[in-house]
């Protein structure tokens, strides 16, 4: 399979899993594209693999954890390559505004805002469906560290969601 | 955890996935960055060169000085008041003028990073024009290090464009007016909590402003927009400086507010010889010893090994997969005098990368450290 076959054929998937696992668009876009670039320059090794896929999402979800410097999100804001990119997402974007709030939209905030590490386990767990043992191997971890990753991430979902009032995270502006 | 807890959970991941972004844009992004490589492979470093012809001072900085002055409070910069003529490059020792910044962030937002960046100009990409330099100021109200993460973030980042850019390709966008004179646009996630507002004060000058983890983020990013002005005295002092041939690219300093040790900086430079101009070594300054070796990199990376480096020992970790993701660059540590360390790698590291262990210490030895830098921004306020 060629990178540009593998890429026509995955590239839907691979950002359904991105968005799901950064919790945002804009972000998936970048570290799908980021790890595709990669993966291009190593394609005569990746596509050999049996399961090149897995492989892409592997990176995918490394990505993710080890996002950092320039590639977070708000510290540099865009970049002159995305200008035309912001412009294309806008009439895209304008189709979602009257989306149905609704508990899932809840949830799915506070997912957002469990740490990278627990997201990514409840992740590969409830969206992925994968075993622990196969977590433990993509996290590069134990998989008690997995349950344990998993446990505090309900844990504080089943908190966060039987607190009233505002969330202490956000800004009270003045 | 009731089993419909974790149903809503699956239920809500999957509203996620609907919501991912249209494949089109990262296959175009994908075609842009292939053409810009074939691009940069046939062009120069040209800011590389004018640096080294054009100062001796060890970091090519170029200062934001020299424009109009700021326009009064509550005025934004705009087009019909230019706040900056294309700013003359000149080097200022080892500090950066920001040429740009709000007079105003949220309640409790405390400024934690500071980043001055020249950016090789390569030829341009059609609708692009070559670029000078970009900064950026960020404030947080939470931990930073879960700011532009998690934590409430708000980012002013600024542009200079080599020329005036005529096609700004934002105009699909909504626009949010600034002032009688000025339009910006705006990009607002789905759900509010981070938005971007773009906008040219000048036609040269690219600014966005970036609220991202705040409820209402598109509101506050309007009112830290309104704010921003033209405004050359703000100084970011560099903590890292390289005395050699090769000039950095950039250079950044991130703390945490009130505590004085907890502060890292990040200097980049680019990798002498490499045909691809995205190859360079970044360095970071960081309190502690850094683990270089993480989790998730694959299995059998071999030990470090003792290499001198300006009279003492170093360590260097040889590359170990540094082509895949999570996989291990080149990588020397260095104890620095003052009891932090520093970490000198592969910033780019590809299958072919062809950066040694002669190129790490170079860099190393290269480096001019600030550790008394002045800080006295960080955990400030506009």
């Amino acid at each position: 399979m060629t990178f540009d076959d593998f890429v026509a054929l995955r590239l839907p998937r691979l950002l359904r899993y991105a968005t799901v696992l950064t919790s945002d668009a804009h972000l998936a876009e970048d570290v799908v594209q980021e790890v595709l670039l990669r993966a291009q320059s190593r394609w005569r090794r990746i596509g050999g693999l049996e399961a090149p896929e897995s492989y892409v999402r592997k990176m995918i979800t490394n990505e993710f954890l080890s996002w950092r410097r320039r590639r977070a999100s708000g510290e540099v804001a865009t970049s002159p390559d995305s200008i035309r990119t912001l412009r294309e997402r806008a009439s895209r974007e304008h189709d979602d505004v009257h989306a149905r709030y609704d508990e899932r939209d809840a949830m799915l905030r506070r997912i957002a805002r469990l740490p990278r590490k627990q997201r990514a386990a409840l992740v590969l767990r409830y969206y992925e469906q994968l075993p622990d043992r196969e977590i433990a191997q993509l996290l590069r971890c134990r998989e008690g560290t997995v349950r344990s990753h998993i446990s505090r991430a309900l844990s504080g979902l089943r908190s966060e969601a039987s607190t009233p009032g505002p969330r202490p995270a956000l800004l009270k502006e003045t | 955890m009731s089993s419909d807890h974790e149903q809503l959970i699956r239920d809500a991941l999957l509203r996620q996935a609907d919501s991912g972004p249209d494949p089109a844009a990262v296959l175009a992004g994908l075609e842009r960055a292939g053409e810009r490589r074939r691009r940069r492979r046939r062009g120069t470093l040209l800011v590389a060169a004018a640096a080294v012809a054009t100062t001796a001072l060890p970091v090519a900085v170029l200062a934001v000085t020299g424009g109009d002055p700021a326009p009064g409070p509550g005025r934004v910069a705009s087009p019909d008041t230019p706040p900056s003529e294309p700013p003359a490059p000149e080097p200022s020792g080892a500090t950066a003028s920001l040429g740009y910044g709000p007079t105003w962030v949220p309640e409790g937002f405390l400024e934690y990073r500071r980043a001055f960046e020249s950016i090789p100009p390569p030829e341009p990409v059609e609708g692009e024009g070559p670029t000078e330099w970009s900064h950026s100021r960020s404030w947080t109200s939470g931990p930073v290090e879960e700011a532009a993460v998690t934590a409430p973030t708000v980012t002013v980042w600024v542009l200079k464009y080599e020329n005036p850019q005529t096609d700004h390709n934002l105009d699909d966008l909504p626009e949010v007016q600034l002032d009688e004179t000025t339009t910006a646009h705006l990009n607002e996630d789905q759900d509010g909590y981070r938005s971007r507002l773009a906008w040219f004060p000048a036609p040269d000058v690219f600014v966005v402003v970036t609220a991202s983890s705040i409820e209402g983020s598109a509101e506050v990013a309007e009112r830290v927009a309104r704010s921003v002005r033209a405004d050359d005295r703000v100084q970011f002092p560099l903590p890292l400086e390289l005395d050699g041939p090769n000039p950095a690219r950039s250079v950044s300093l991130r703390a945490e507010p009130g505590d004085d040790r907890a502060w890292s900086a990040l200097l980049s430079t680019g990798v002498p010889g490499a045909e691809d101009h995205r190859a360079e070594l970044e360095v970071e300054y960081l309190p502690d010893r850094p683990e270089v070796d993480q989790p998730w990199m694959p299995d059998g990376a071999p030990p470090p090994v003792e290499v001198p480096v300006l009279g003492g020992t170093a360590f260097f970790y040889a590359p170990h997969h540094p082509w895949s993701s999570g996989g291990r660059p080149a990588t020397l540590v260095v104890p620095a005098v003052d009891g932090r360390w520093l970490l000198v790698r592969d910033g780019w590291p590809t299958e072919g990368s062809s950066v040694t262990v002669d190129d790490l210490v170079e860099v190393a030895e290269d480096l001019v450290v600030h550790p008394d830098v002045d800080r006295s921004w960080v955990g400030g306020r506009p």
